[in-house]
């Protein structure tokens, strides 16, 4: 995989394929029994979060998940008409580039979750590096680079070419209680149709 | 849209801020609404819809939903607030979460704190039923590029 050579100082990126992220993280998410299992997380991910059973943004937007990893996410959104901002040069909104980057850094904070729950953005930074293009399709990754008991840190990226970044973002996550957590659990499940 | 600058003039000229909406396809897809209150004071609504859902299970608007009803609020209000005519390009967003928000109408306003000759800096409080309880808070910048109207 290229690696983003634009961001190189921010994402210390090496150059080298890093098993298919474009980040260089090497980030401990814990003992990999004691996480939410990845099947879980991607049923939440494409059933719950997005799919086109329940009515969501995501789905609105026409957004993809391409791959969910632990703490390591990849979306795609098509060019559409009905998101463009400037009606001069054609370029989609940033509100939508920000939506396909609140999503991808939101999956992969609930990958490095304990159990299967949310993790609410408690905030989150866009910069608008380069000018869109007004045709191609726009990719997001997103990773975790920090966790701590109560905070997930979670950083990414959007590009239509991947050599050139469109935005760069920073959001932070916050872990629920134990308790929060199993009332989300069991919400979930009631909308998977699960015991 | 070629004659864009010409119907961003007529707008701010007849003051029908609701109509810039059209022009904005992002805008339009979200459903934002502009009303327009005391001393020229500009609300921005985003109706209750299923569209915008994030969270299913509570459920909760998406967080990026809310950013961008936010942000694109702001590229309005400088579209039709601005004295001169330009057009805002976005150059960073950064917004607070401070409560989760409901699937019920949103409410935002927007407040200029500084306009300079090439970069303004606006920041943007969102609510639902009590405008003391905001459920987010957030602040741009952009680049106010200013539009030629056509010499002839």
């Amino acid at each position: 995989m290229v690696c983003l050579k634009s961001v190189e100082n921010v994402f210390e990126c090496s150059g080298e394929d890093m098993s298919g992220s474009g980040f260089n993280s090497k980030i401990d998410y814990g003992d990999e029994s004691d996480l939410v299992p990845m099947a879980e997380v991607r049923e939440l991910c494409y059933k719950v979060l997005g799919g086109l059973e329940i009515p969501n943004h995501v789905s609105q937007l026409k957004m993809e998940y391409d791959r969910i990893d632990r703490g390591d996410v990849v979306m795609k959104m098509p060019f559409q008409e009905s998101l463009i901002g400037n009606p001069i040069n054609g370029v989609m909104h940033g509100g939508a580039i920000t939506t396909l980057l609140d999503t991808c850094c939101g999956a992969a904070a609930l990958s490095v979750l304990k159990d299967l729950s949310f993790a609410p953005t408690l905030d989150l930074r866009v910069d608008y590096l380069s000018r869109g293009d007004n045709q191609s399709e726009i990719w997001a990754q997103a990773e975790i680079y920090r966790l701590t008991d109560s905070i997930i840190f979670a950083r990414g990226i959007a590009y239509q070419n991947r050599e050139k970044p469109v935005a760069q973002v920073h959001a932070n996550f916050a872990r629920l209680s134990p308790k929060h957590t199993a009332v989300m659990k069991e919400s979930i499940y009631a909308i998977l149709g699960r015991e | 849209m070629q004659d864009f600058p010409q119907t961003l003039q007529k707008l701010k000229q007849t003051g029908n801020a609701q109509d810039l909406v059209g022009l904005i396809p992002y805008a339009q897809t979200l459903g934002v609404e502009i009303q327009t209150q005391e001393e020229n004071r500009l609300l921005f609504v985003l109706p209750a819809n299923h569209d915008v859902v994030g969270n299913p299970t509570l459920p909760a608007i998406h967080g990026g939903a809310l950013s961008g009803f936010m942000e694109v609020s702001s590229a309005l209000y400088l579209l039709f607030c601005s004295q001169r005519l330009i057009i805002p390009r976005v150059v960073d967003f950064s917004i607070d979460f401070l409560r989760a928000g409901r699937i019920v109408d949103t409410f935002a306003s927007c407040e200029v704190m500084r306009q300079g000759a090439r970069v303004a800096n606006i920041q943007i409080t969102a609510w639902q039923d009590d405008a003391s309880q905001p459920i987010a808070t957030a602040r741009a910048n952009f680049l106010t590029e200013p539009l030629e109207l056509p010499s002839s």
